[in-house]
């Protein structure tokens, strides 16, 4: 490469990437439901557009989990309009059998021009809040079909040349439950598209088309050298894991998915071949959510300044046998996949990739405790609460680390709702909110222990809720042990408690009812016997474990409390842990 | 008599001092920064006096005011040497410090590790207590376990409580009362309520805060007083006051209170000085960019007004008062150049700092860095680096760039510098256009002001990058910060939150909170006498109803009381200042209301200035030589002026190159120079990319 030329990718790639920022940075600041504004479920990107298909060019990702599902969308609905495509097109796309994951994740695509032809594509992939169908919120857990999902939005256009469509716009608002949000939603995904108009627009009077190109030719095999020489230091093999779904809330249980990753020189193959057949609940996995997963593993593994455009995608082949749950036949059911069973997905992958890549890995999983609830403000207005706060927790350990905070690291992008901010927007309030003792996954490196919530209903509510990680709880990596299993419990107003076992579908909770959440902890990496017994200690007098546990699951042995070690019981128990092999403790 | 005035700034290598006059006679010196930095402000109070003709004591007797910038807070918070805080929370919500709702700055990194705790989970202490969103007392505030928890904390050896219950913003009086008791059993504990921190919704933001308030402030304390006694004993007279990190100063009392208002002590002196010069100078839009050994920090000023943000996270804490919106990038003179697994060229973050340094300082660095690239460019003479203080070496620079960079990527040695310095020179372009548009404004608009030791070299390849038209380097650039420090004015800032449809606003209950916030504001004002004028500036932070942040939009008024005119006024400045920050408007939304603020100013009379009068265009009698120099265009013969030889009116015609301690200024080929009546170096620049 020419100075010159160097000197010309790197001006292009920190464009694009300054333009992914500026985008997300709209959303963040201008969309309505707190589910985008707050909680950050979305992703923007931009990709150009040459010959029918669209390389993504880069990222700002706000939730890792629309990591690819961004570029298969994004691909269908420019076919979708192939030789249709005008200057002040806009146009939306849900469906999940066109590069979709679950019909709540909209795309807002805007088609940018230079030369009188399309050649960059912004995109905003977003959560909306509601998506029409049986159940408020847009999972719908007795659903058998993908119509009971919710209502489709295959890719059409919102804006025809500048002019936007009323009638198709009232269409959307009128299967939607939640006009006022989804306006604004709507107006902020475009608005951040309109803002990479505009970079987009500068940087070409700049470095001009041909040069732009170049330059990101020139950054797409730059970020695949880069991903291949990561892969590269692993050793070549085949690894094999699996992994099992508790349930597909369709009485469906213990639904294996199976992955073998294979290393050969600096490519990658995920290879789901082994894993069950699709099932009649919403857990299935479209192609687009079980590639994002996937992607979301990889990540991980490789260091963060590598940007995500289409050169990481290339080295990595993934084999999803069609049928089976990663990779489900119209019209079967996907509404959950982006929790369930995307988060079996992702910890199967990376418990393939502990065994050649141990020290890069982080224990990971989001199988969530989840519940929704809907009801009516005093004036009438309905209101969709997802409970974030009670999702909250697992993070597991990795090398080098305990799991620390609330969610594990690929969920972060995801910002929880301030706990005053969100009473003052519901009629609910949070009573409880807390790490809970005893529910960490023990290893050398812990995972952050769970968290125990309680949110209060002020107002009657309508509540679906869905238990995950019971049967088959957040799984330990090399050596370190499972986190404890979730639970969910909903509590009537004079006290009386019912634990969710599975599914409680579409439950009339009256005012003063609560829902109380335990998000177990994440599993912990390497053996809990070789965690120093100091650093279990520490835990004891922060009140994260207590000295019960520290004996049975770390084998240290303490007294006064757990102020002091008993080293040579502490030596015995921990000798005999180790002889009975791995996880004898739990 | 004279009366004195100084502005003290504490760097990370250099305590610059700047003495002025009433006269508006100048003198400003360096001196290397102590451990104990009021060691350093002491030597630099005594070397100024010197290069004024005085002694110390004369000065410090004559000295009405003295303005310090200091960094005791920020590098307490930054290594982690803070007090020891226990903090109370309501029960059931004692993690929520810990948890940062969720933030990591990693989105994939699972090896990233949790922030320092610098009040660790045993510290943290649920007490039985909670209001209702409207303020009812739903479970009373449980004293006996006040009493324990600071039993406990006694125990433990804490000399610092922060309060932080939910809803505390609504009705303050379960922290008040907790105070009370922590005073009453434990009276020398620095006491940190939330509820006079940061009185604001959000209960993670309100904690952090509050906590690094009780972390940092016995500190400042006891800095402050220390350094008081020291100036009291050599016959200082006068006030002490300390630069904030919303680019004012308050007193010395003050600022031992509300010590996290003092994180950004040192660089607001220089964002303040900006806007000085720029009012001086006639440009009311700026965008200043101070770079310097490691870093480059970038800052906006509109209409004379510097930026605030209360978005900042200082040392992975999160600080939602009111800051000078400062944004640092990896991008100053000692950035590394490497090449990464991928093959590609990249420059910094990682810094070769002053030890070793970039390799040409001849300290050991064999790494390539900015200054290594811009010593073999021309941009920098090896026989005038700090004025001749310091011989650079050329062929060391050239070695460090032909093995790191040119001959893995198959360049000459040249090639290879003008790749690293535009690659910088894009980064920290990237960058200010994120600080810039992120606010909805075009970099286009704003002139820029480059200073730190190597902001001049830069910044007018920064100009063509961003299309700015205008660059102005300050004749006082190598102490700037100082320089802001005896300009700065009085400022405290204050809010609260009053959650209302901005149909349904109550403007009693607005006036009664704008009067509540301004008596209170005068009183943390108090016992000053450097001034009498004060200015209030309201605001309103407004949001469309469903949206979750919020924009703050001044409030102007004619009278003391807002009128319903005032509000209407407000809403269409809000839809306007929507549009332009996001792209869209939607003036028939209903808008709310979360949040009521007030700055609250001391004005202090500005220092006269002495502008010298307009000479001869013609500046060739401070020619000292010519070298080649490459620019982005490629290599020019280029003049190199003395700094020192040059007079008000001189115009020069770039390509060109001006030296003088402490500083070299870059004129670009096609861009013109003139020397104003400051001193100032003002460069117009014609082209763009």
């Amino acid at each position: 490469m020419l100075g010159s030329e160097i000197i010309r990718a790197r001006v292009v790639a920190g464009a694009f990437d300054t333009a992914a920022e500026e985008m997300s940075a709209t959303v963040t600041r201008t969309a309505r439901s707190p589910i985008f504004n707050e909680a950050h479920d979305f992703t923007t990107g931009i990709f150009d557009f040459h010959d029918g298909k669209a390389r993504l060019i880069a990222q700002a990702p706000g939730c890792t989990l629309h990591l690819y599902a961004i570029c298969s969308a994004v691909q269908a609905a420019l076919e979708a309009f192939r030789n249709d495509l005008h200057p002040g097109d806009v146009i939306l796309a849900s469906d999940p059998f066109h590069g979709g994951t679950h019909i709540p994740d909209n795309c807002i695509i805007l088609p940018v021009f230079a030369d009188r032809k399309p050649v960059f594509i912004p995109v905003v992939r977003a959560h909306f809040a509601d998506s029409g169908g049986p159940v408020a919120g847009g999972y719908n857990p007795a659903a058998r079909d993908i119509w009971q999902d919710g209502v489709i939005v295959p890719p059409l256009k919102l804006y025809r040349k500048g002019e936007r469509r009323q009638d198709i716009l009232d269409l959307i608002i009128a299967n939607n439950r939640v006009e006022q949000w989804l306006i604004g939603d709507l107006a902020a995904m475009r608005g951040a598209c309109l803002t990479a108009e505009k970079s987009i627009t500068r940087l070409l009077d700049r470095v001009g088309l041909a040069g732009t190109r170049a330059a990101i030719e020139d950054n797409i095999a730059y970020v695949e050298r880069r991903v291949r020489a990561e892969i590269e230091s692993w050793p070549d093999g085949d690894y094999a894991a699996e992994t099992f779904v508790d349930h597909d809330y369709q009485g469906d249980h213990d639904i294996r998915i199976a992955c073998t990753v294979r290393v050969r020189g600096s490519d990658l193959t995920f290879d789901f071949t082994g894993t069950d057949p699709e099932v009649d609940g919403f857990v299935n996995s479209t192609l687009a959510n079980t590639l994002s997963f996937v992607f979301v593993a990889i990540a991980s593994c490789i260091d963060e300044d590598v940007t995500v455009n289409e050169g990481y995608i290339a080295p990595v082949t993934v084999i999803a046998p069609e049928g089976t749950i990663v990779n489900p036949r119209h019209p079967k059911p996907v509404g959950n996949c982006t929790c369930i069973c995307g988060a079996e997905i992702a910890e199967v992958a990376l418990l393939a990739l502990s065994q050649c890549a141990p020290t890069r890995v982080g224990v990971n999983c989001h199988k969530l405790p989840l519940a929704y609830s809907s009801g009516k403000y005093e004036d009438g207005k309905p209101w969709i609460s997802l409970n974030f706060h009670g999702y909250t927790g697992g993070a597991g350990a990795a090398y080098g680390t305990d799991g620390w905070g609330l969610y594990p690291p690929l969920m972060t992008g995801v910002i929880l709702p301030s706990i005053e901010m969100n009473e003052l927007q519901y009629p609910i309030r949070i009573e409880r909110h807390e790490y809970h003792p005893d529910t960490e996954g023990p290893g050398r490196w812990r995972g952050a222990p769970g968290v125990s919530t309680r949110i209060r209903f002020l107002a009657p509510s309508i509540t679906n809720a869905m238990l995950a990680g019971v049967r088959h709880p957040t799984k330990g990596f090399c050596g370190g042990d499972d986190g404890p299993p979730n639970a969910l419990t909903l509590s009537a107003p004079d006290g009386t408690r019912s634990p969710v076992t599975e599914v409680a579908y579409n439950r009339a909770l009256p005012a003063g009812s609560a829902i109380e959440f335990l998000r177990a902890g994440g599993g912990g990496w390497g053996p809990a016997t070789d965690r120093p017994a100091g650093e279990v200690l520490a835990d004891i007098a922060n009140g994260c474990i207590t000295p019960d546990r520290a004996a049975l699951a770390y084998g240290v042995v303490s007294r006064s409390g757990g102020r002091e070690v008993d080293e040579k019981a502490t030596e015995i128990r921990r000798a005999s842990m180790r002889a009975a092999g791995p996880s004898a403790s739990n | 008599m004279i009366a004195w005035n100084l502005g003290i700034d504490v760097g990370g290598t250099f305590t610059d001092v700047v003495l002025t006059d009433e006269s508006g006679e100048r003198h400003t010196t360096k001196t290397p920064t102590t451990l104990d930095q009021s060691d350093g402000v002491l030597a630099g109070i005594e070397k100024v006096a010197q290069e004024a003709g005085a002694t110390c004591d004369a000065v410090l007797a004559n000295c009405g005011v003295i303005v310090h910038g200091t960094t005791v807070a920020t590098n307490a918070l930054l290594e982690y040497r803070g007090a020891k805080v226990g903090l109370l929370t309501t029960e059931g919500f004692r993690d929520e410090l810990e948890f940062r709702r969720s933030y990591k700055e990693s989105t994939f990194d699972p090896r990233l590790k949790a922030p320092h705790q610098i009040c660790p989970r045993s510290f943290r202490l649920g007490i039985p207590e909670r209001l209702t969103k409207t303020g009812e007392v739903l479970i009373p505030l449980d004293e006996d376990a006040v009493r324990n928890a600071v039993l406990r904390f006694r125990e433990a050896g804490t000399e610092s409580i922060a309060v932080c219950y939910l809803f505390s913003f609504v009705d303050p009086s379960h922290e008040r009362r907790t105070s009370e008791i922590i005073r009453e059993m434990a009276p020398e504990t620095f006491i940190s309520l939330s509820c006079d921190v940061l009185p604001e919704v959000r209960e993670y933001e309100r904690v952090s805060t509050t906590v690094v308030n009780a972390y940092v402030g016995p500190l400042i304390q006891r800095y402050v007083s220390h350094l008081e006694i020291k100036l009291r004993d050599r016959g200082f007279k006068g006030e002490l006051f300390i630069m904030q990190s919303n680019g004012g100063m308050s007193t010395a009392a003050e600022s031992g209170r509300h010590a996290v208002g003092t994180l950004l002590s040192g660089p607001a002196g220089g964002v303040t000085a900006a806007g000085w010069l720029g009012g001086l100078s006639g440009y009311k839009d700026l965008m200043i960019v101070d770079m310097g050994g490691t870093s480059c920090d970038i800052a906006v000023i509109r209409d004379l007004a510097p930026q605030t943000t209360t978005q900042s996270w200082v040392a992975r804490y999160r600080i939602a008062l009111p800051m000078l919106d400062i944004h640092t990038v990896g991008a100053g003179g000692g950035s590394v150049a490497w090449i990464d697994d991928g093959g590609a060229l990249r420059v910094g973050p990682e810094s070769a700092g002053s030890i070793p340094g970039p390799a040409c300082y001849g300290r050991g660095g064999t790494r390539p860095t900015t200054t290594d690239a811009n010593l073999i460019l021309g941009l920098l003479n090896a026989d005038y680096f700090l004025g001749g203080e310091m011989k650079l070496d050329l062929e060391a620079a050239r070695r460090a760039v032909k093995s790191h960079v040119a001959d893995a990527l198959g360049l000459h040695v040249e090639e290879a510098a003008q790749a690293i310095s535009e690659i910088i020179n894009n980064n920290m372009a990237n960058a200010s256009h994120l600080v810039t548009t992120r606010r909805g404004l075009d970099p286009s608009g704003l002139a820029l002001v480059a200073a730190g030791g190597a902001g001049a070299l830069h910044a007018g390849r920064q100009a063509e990058l961003l299309g700015m038209s205008t660059i102005i380097v300050p004749a006082a650039a190598p102490v700037f910060c100082a320089l802001g420090d005896t300009v700065a004015h009085l400022k405290v800032n204050d809010a609260r939150t009053y959650l209302t449809s901005v149909q349904d606003l109550d403007l009693t209950e607005l006036n009664r909170l704008f009067a509540e916030m301004e008596a209170r504001a005068r009183e943390r004002l108090g016992g000053q006498n450097v001034t009498s004028s004060f200015e209030t500036r309201r605001s309103l932070d407004l949001r469309y109803v469903g949206e979750v942040h919020e924009v703050t939009i001044p409030l102007r008024t004619r009278t003391r009381r807002v009128t319903a005119l005032n509000i209407e006024a407000t809403l269409r400045s809000f839809h306007d200042a929507h549009e332009q920050l996001y792209s869209h408007k939607d003036p028939s939304h209903p808008v709310e209301l979360l949040t009521v603020r007030i700055e609250y100013f001391g004005l202090r009379k500005a220092p006269r200035e002495k502008g010298a009068e307009f000479g001869d265009e013609d500046p060739s009698q401070a020619i000292k030589g010519k070298r080649a120099i490459t620019f982005a265009d490629g290599r020019h013969e280029t003049a190199v002026y003395a700094g020192e030889a040059l007079r008000a009116g001189h115009f020069i015609h770039g390509p060109a190159a001006v030296e003088s301690w402490g500083t070299t200024i870059m004129i670009c080929p096609g861009q013109e120079a003139l020397i104003d009546a400051f001193g100032n170096c003002i460069i117009e620049n014609g082209r763009s990319a």
